[in-house]
């Protein structure tokens, strides 16, 4: 079992109290929070904490995700490392020097991206449309990511955007109306679906963030993206595996059973965001998505999806520091 | 597992538990505390729990295996245990 996320949306203090957390609201309610119980923090609201509050979370490597006005991701407060190997840096390191390895893993990468996408368009095939097509084009894709002899990257980042785009197209008709997705738009969210999936895809990172920093891998070098680009690439990378599995699946939950209506948005300077009731339902929807089990071929126990994004991440240490074969997350279940 | 910890002490060692118990689970009501813990997590609490008893103090700890195996009404104003969210 994995321990539980946490999300703070009021505004106030959080403070060091007795040994735990504790949060006094501006609305005058107090709440502790059990310190050895608490996964990750993710800061909604606007919360005031001082150096005593941030080693109490450090002492119990607790990561902060800080998300500002409308939940912006702002960045990420991370405990001092306990896993400190600069040796698996090394590693890691070469096998980004070495365009032989790197070219593999990206393909890896890909592959298991392609293949979740794939594996969500056959689940609402005959279900919500015939998306024959989409299923045959992402089948190809994924054939040539594994098959072809290629020496760029770009031409792999080529295959990627090819895949996202023939599988953004089926939203459209997967989503219930009036939800509609004519075009996948970000900076900012042109619409409501739009802005549902940029919302969750952040999450998406910020969970990966999490499950980076329990290794000693360096978030920031990353095979697919190049590193330096934006953000921490590795990151970035292992969110497009699990893209498809988290985000995709909830944004579809959510809207086609009715959690959350058009009335949940609010226009504003061009764009189109969540509103506070409409990410809290979201959120709720996106915590259970973690808590959610399935039986692990390998691990010969029920694992769940936040606990896989943790194996996925094991999985490429141990190919980088080992060898091992790196087992990049494809939905089998 | 799902873990229930009730107590019952002198006033003046409330405090020592209460201190205990909020680092690991939810203050749901005086003296009572819930949450999900590790088999682990659960020893130690209860090792801990017995570092610190003294005659007059009783303190109770419920388990289930998962959270699957109790259902719970909640009469009155309080929030549902077990809320990630503030």
């Amino acid at each position: 079992m994995t321990k539980p996320n946490h999300h703070i949306f009021a505004d106030g203090d959080l403070k060091r109290n007795e040994g735990t957390l504790r949060i006094d609201t501006l609305d005058g309610e107090t709440e502790y929070l059990p310190v050895e119980s608490v996964d990750t923090l993710y800061l909604h609201g606007q919360i005031t904490f001082n150096t005593r509050a941030l080693g109490l979370l450090n002492e119990h490597g607790i990561p902060v995700h800080v998300f500002g006005w409308k939940d912006h991701y702002r960045g990420s407060y991370l405990p001092k490392r306990d896993h400190i190997s600069g040796d698996t840096v090394v590693q890691q390191v070469r096998a980004y020097d070495d365009p032989a390895r790197r070219l593999s893993i990206a393909e890896d990468f890909v592959a298991a991206s392609i293949h979740n996408m794939r594996a969500n368009v056959r689940y609402y095939d005959d279900k919500r449309g015939d998306f024959t097509g989409a299923l045959n084009r992402l089948e190809g894709l994924k054939q040539r990511v594994c098959d072809d002899d290629r020496d760029s990257i770009d031409e792999l980042r080529g295959i990627e955007a090819t895949a996202r785009k023939a599988y953004y197209r089926c939203f459209d008709t997967i989503l219930r109306d009036p939800f509609e997705l004519t075009q996948r738009e970000y900076n900012p969210p042109t619409s409501e679906a739009n802005a549902l999936i940029s919302f969750l895809n952040g999450m998406v990172y910020t969970s990966c963030v999490s499950a980076i920093r329990q290794t000693a891998l360096d978030p920031t070098v990353g095979f697919l993206h190049e590193p330096g680009e934006r953000r921490f690439t590795l990151s970035l990378d292992i969110a497009d595996i699990f893209k498809p599995l988290l985000a995709d699946r909830v944004a579809f939950r959510v809207v086609n059973r009715q959690h959350i209506s058009i009335d949940d948005f609010e226009s504003e300077l061009e764009g189109c965001l969540l509103s506070e009731d409409g990410r809290l339902a979201v959120l709720e929807e996106f915590e259970k998505m973690l808590d959610e089990t399935i039986e692990h071929p390998r691990l010969n126990r029920k694992v769940s999806y936040k606990t896989l994004v943790r194996t996925d991440v094991y999985s490429l240490k141990k190919h980088l520091i080992a060898n091992e074969p790196y087992r990049a997350t494809e939905r089998w279940w | 597992m799902l873990v229930i910890v009730v107590y019952d002490v002198p006033a003046e060692r409330t405090r020592v538990y209460r201190k205990l118990l909020r680092q690991k689970l939810e203050h749901i009501q005086n003296s009572v505390f819930y949450g999900n813990l590790t088999e682990g997590q659960v020893t130690k609490l209860k090792n801990q729990i017995d570092d610190q008893l003294v005659p007059e103090d009783s303190v109770m700890v419920f388990e289930a295996e998962t959270q699957d195996y109790v259902d719970y009404t909640v009469f009155g104003s309080a929030e549902r245990p077990g809320s990630r969210f503030t």
